[in-house]
């Protein structure tokens, strides 16, 4: 078959995605095996994370986290979508545009409003304080759950939009085909709507869990400095203690670690692709 | 206005043969459909034609020219698409001036021209309308104006009729046909609707799986189908196989798998070849079966169910497990008939077509 | 029916809490902007003293700059790498254009701390300084990805056979391109291009690890500013930030009217 001649045109951008995204992976990589002490090529840097407790504590907590962030997105955002897509008529874009707007603003201007919000003396504590609800503040900035509510914010707004997108695509005409054939609603609801949702549903999931899982503004930010996930944890190989290479091999991890995770939904999703 | 041949021209994409080897000689001014089911090739074969895919071998002459060199917008000619493909930002007089713009046409003569045109399809009033401004049949209208007024040397139609609805189409049919004729434009008309290809053509081509199966008038094709498959695709067809015992005297006796059949009818093979007769439904005569004795080179049978579609009565008659179809007009018949009936099936000896085995 | 007036309810309640979750943080940075304590501390009284002080930051506004600039050329060179893409990887054959695209999305799908840091450590193993066409790079390998979202949404809404017609109406390529595709691509075009420069303005991870010392962007001044103890001029400087978006956003959302999904990208 003769080639078209029309395809170059997808080569600058191919060419600079090759050179300044493919390519810096694949120098992460091969510093990842540098030893930052001795410029050796060796495995050092993969021996030293795996023997370090306090490492593999960090990829636990991040990981936890990021399940959080998940389950609360989902728990979040499905009624959400459900009563977007199928209560609402003429609301329901207007709902999606506010739900998408604070997605779009500043992800620094998003968490430092929440450090603001959160703070002692800041504006919830002082409402919670005058309706008695808590005596000395909630004192809950700069713990995990500061972090866990800061990613939700960030995140969630993506579930709510993938999930409404696969309810809306939805005929009703198949709900009530089901319905005409003796379903009750709750049987509707669980073998018909729910399943043809999950597209929707693993796509939200991948969307937000990933993200989650490289983040570390939101953690150092609204974590406190602890260093709460990986992702601080390569931050300060880079800004603090000065160990690129052993950096490189974590985010080499965290990246192997997204692919395995971004690899698994993909696949769940096929099984529930119609 | 140009003499069009395709020779040897061939498609292929990656393992699937599209179109192959096809030869077509098409005279100045006529007008051909290219008629077959969806995968056949002539959408593609159409597409050659008009340049947007090159034949992997063989050539595209227009006017004892090869045009292979030739891009599309070179070639002079016009198309409709089944999407019509008017430009959704311009509006219906630009749409239309768009290709005299292209063609060189002096700015002083293009209104003039596009309101000729639009005139000569009834939308002259819509001509300063938006394409979304239009319904299905006026959008048709001004895809027709528009490929018309660059006067093409040859109009391309693609499916370009099945976007409208049925009462649409035909009225669309007669209309279409009377501005190709002014025109005396060649036309190509890919369709896999039957009705269409014989009402507005002069000559049909049957595609099937990348080939020709047959070329000739309407009336040739529909009459004396080559082959099985032009039987069945144009018009509908009942088929008698087997292995010609004997014939003669307007007797053709055939051996069917467990019977044998003798059909009213001439045949030029001899006897022991595996042969193939197909009668075409409004053919057969139907009457009530009277005693028990029946016609030499007719068929006995009882009516397994009647189909009533207004102006056809059809009943498909079980010959001893063998179905043959047979159709009327409604007011022909002299009485309705019975499910369960027992019926004498004929036909005029012409009416017995022998197809390639 | 009361169950359906129950649902509804309870209905109207999650959204409301959303909506508050969504934007009381946002509203009382806002708010907080225009109060006079130093300390964002209560009763609130007007002032417009933060927003003088902005006006008045010479890094601030040497940052704003920057981050001006940057987002002008990422939105700019995405839009033409963009379309170009989009429009070339139709004659592609059907599994390179798979390759090809998850090549050009993949960085939609890596963290963006990930891609700051390779980056950085690809600019050390060359044996290069860091430098703001680096940054730039940087920032354009992140946002294409979203034009393209919105690109190929129209693209595919754009029948191949519009520009088949125009061939066969006569017309070469270029004409081609320049009366049909162009004017059908347009507000895409736009929107992409405002959609990737919101992304590089409001982009921190990639700046983060690549800025060039003595250059700086909104965010990293944000940043730097919440690490050092933070000022009332930056609620004021957060609210310039989100203004400026929501009118950015608005533009895009007007362009794309009823395409607004694309945007999120969640259809692929």
């Amino acid at each position: 078959m003769i080639k078209d001649r029309r395809t170059i045109m997808t080569w600058p951008a191919m060419l600079t995605l090759l050179l300044f995204a493919l390519f810096p992976l694949v120098i992460m990589f091969y510093t990842s095996f540098i030893s930052d002490a001795t410029g050796e090529f060796s495995m050092a840097n993969y021996a030293k994370f795996f023997s370090n407790l306090t490492y593999i504590k960090v990829t636990g907590t991040s990981i936890l986290i990021s399940l959080c962030v998940t389950l609360v997105s989902l728990v979040i955002a499905y009624p959400l979508a459900y009563i977007m897509a199928k209560k609402l008529k003429g609301l329901k874009n207007i709902i999606l545009v506010l739900v998408i707007i604070p997605f779009f603003t500043n992800q620094l201007v998003r968490v430092y409003s929440w450090l603001i919000f959160l703070q002692d003396g800041g504006i919830l504590n002082r409402l919670f304080m005058t309706f008695g609800l808590a005596e000395n503040g909630l004192g809950i900035l700069y713990t995990k759950a500061a972090v866990i509510i800061g990613l939700t914010h960030a995140f969630f707004p993506y579930m709510v939009v993938t999930i409404f997108m696969a309810l809306e695509r939805l005929d009703d005409a198949m709900l009530e085909a089901s319905r005409s054939l003796g379903a009750s609603k709750t049987t509707t609801f669980m073998k018909v709507i729910f399943p043809l949702s999950m597209p929707g549903v693993i796509s939200g999931v991948t969307i937000v869990f990933i993200p989650c899982l490289g983040s570390f503004v939101e953690p150092r930010i609204l974590g406190g400095t602890g260093g709460l996930t990986i992702g601080n944890i390569i931050e300060d190989q880079f800004f603090e203690i000065y160990g690129w290479n052993f950096g490189a091999a974590i985010a080499f991890l965290l990246l192997a670690m997204v692919l395995i995770c971004m690899g698994g939904l993909n696949s769940a999703g096929k099984r529930w692709q119609v | 206005m140009a003499r069009v041949n395709l020779k040897n021209i061939t498609k292929v994409y990656g393992s699937n043969t599209v179109v192959d080897h096809i030869n077509l000689d098409v005279e100045d001014g006529s007008l051909v459909s290219i008629l077959g089911p969806s995968g056949c090739g002539k959408t593609t074969t159409l597409r050659m034609i008009a340049g947007f895919e090159i034949p992997d071998d063989g050539e595209v002459l227009f006017d004892d020219q090869p045009v292979g060199r030739v891009p599309v917008n070179k070639r002079n000619i016009g198309m409709v698409f089944q999407s019509y493909a008017l430009f959704p930002h311009m509006t219906v007089a630009q749409n239309v001036a768009y290709g005299l713009e292209q063609h060189g046409v002096p700015k002083s003569e293009i209104p003039g021209r596009v309101m000729d045109a639009l005139e000569r399809v009834h939308m002259a009033e819509y001509a300063q309308r938006k394409p979304k401004q239009l319904s299905g049949g006026q959008q048709q209208r001004v895809a027709l104006a528009r490929a018309l007024v660059i006067r093409p040397s040859v109009m391309l139609l693609d499916e370009c009729l099945s976007a409208l609805d049925k009462k649409l189409r035909v009225e669309m049919q007669s209309e279409l046909r009377r501005l190709l004729e002014e025109s005396k434009v060649t036309t190509f008309f890919v369709t896999h609707d039957q009705e269409e290809a014989m009402t507005l053509s002069d000559r049909i081509v049957v595609m099937h799986d990348g080939i020709i199966e047959q070329t000739g008038t309407p009336r040739e094709v529909y009459e004396s189908p080559r082959n099985r498959f032009v039987a069945d695709f144009l018009g509908k067809a009942d088929f008698f196989e087997g292995k010609l015992v004997s014939a003669g005297n307007g007797i053709v006796t055939i051996a069917t798998e467990n019977s044998e059949l003798t059909l009213t009818g001439s045949t030029t093979a001899a006897p022991g070849e595996d042969v193939l007769f197909a009668v075409r439904p409004e053919h057969v005569i139907m009457n009530p079966a009277v005693g028990a004795e029946t016609p030499v080179g007719a068929l006995r049978g009882k009516i397994n169910h009647i189909i009533y579609s207004g102006n056809v009565i059809s009943s498909i008659v079980d010959c001893g497990g063998m179905m043959v179809r047979t159709e009327a007009t409604g007011g022909s018949l002299s009485r309705e008939p019975q499910r369960g009936e027992e019926v004498i099936l004929s036909w005029e000896p012409d009416y017995l077509i022998q197809l390639e085995k | 029916m009361s169950n359906n007036n129950k649902t509804g309810v309870l209905g109207k309640i999650l959204i409301i809490l959303v909506l508050l979750y969504l934007y009381a943080p946002i509203f009382v940075l806002m708010l907080l902007s225009f109060n006079e304590s130093r300390y964002n501390s209560l009763p609130f009284a007007f002032t417009l003293d933060w927003y003088r002080d902005l006006a008045e930051d010479r890094a601030l506004m040497e940052a704003a700059k920057n981050s001006m600039v940057l987002a002008l050329i990422t939105g700019i060179i995405c839009v033409i790498l963009g379309t170009m893409f989009i429009l070339g990887q139709r004659y592609l054959a059907r599994r390179t254009e798979g390759i090809f695209n998850s090549i050009v999305m993949m960085p939609m799908s890596i963290p963006w701390l990930i891609m700051g840091l390779s980056s950085l450590l690809m600019i050390r193993q060359l044996g290069f300084e860091k430098n703001m066409i680096f940054v730039a790079l940087g920032h354009i390998v992140i946002s294409l990805p979203y034009s393209l979202l919105v690109l190929r949404a129209r693209i595919s809404s754009l029948d191949k056979s519009l520009e088949e017609m125009s061939a066969s109406l006569g017309a070469g390529p270029l004409t081609t391109f320049r009366r049909i595709t162009l004017p059908a691509l347009a507000p895409a075009m736009i929107a992409g291009g405002f959609l990737s420069f919101m992304i590089s303005f409001d982009n921190f991870p990639i700046s983060y690890f690549l800025m060039p010392s003595g250059y700086s962007t909104l965010p990293i001044e944000i940043q730097l500013s919440i690490k050092f103890g933070f000022t009332p001029e930056i609620n004021a400087l957060s609210t310039v930030i989100i203004g400026f978006s929501l009118v950015v956003l608005a533009i895009v959302g007007l362009i794309m009217r009823s395409n607004i999904k694309s945007l999120v990208g969640g259809d692929n």
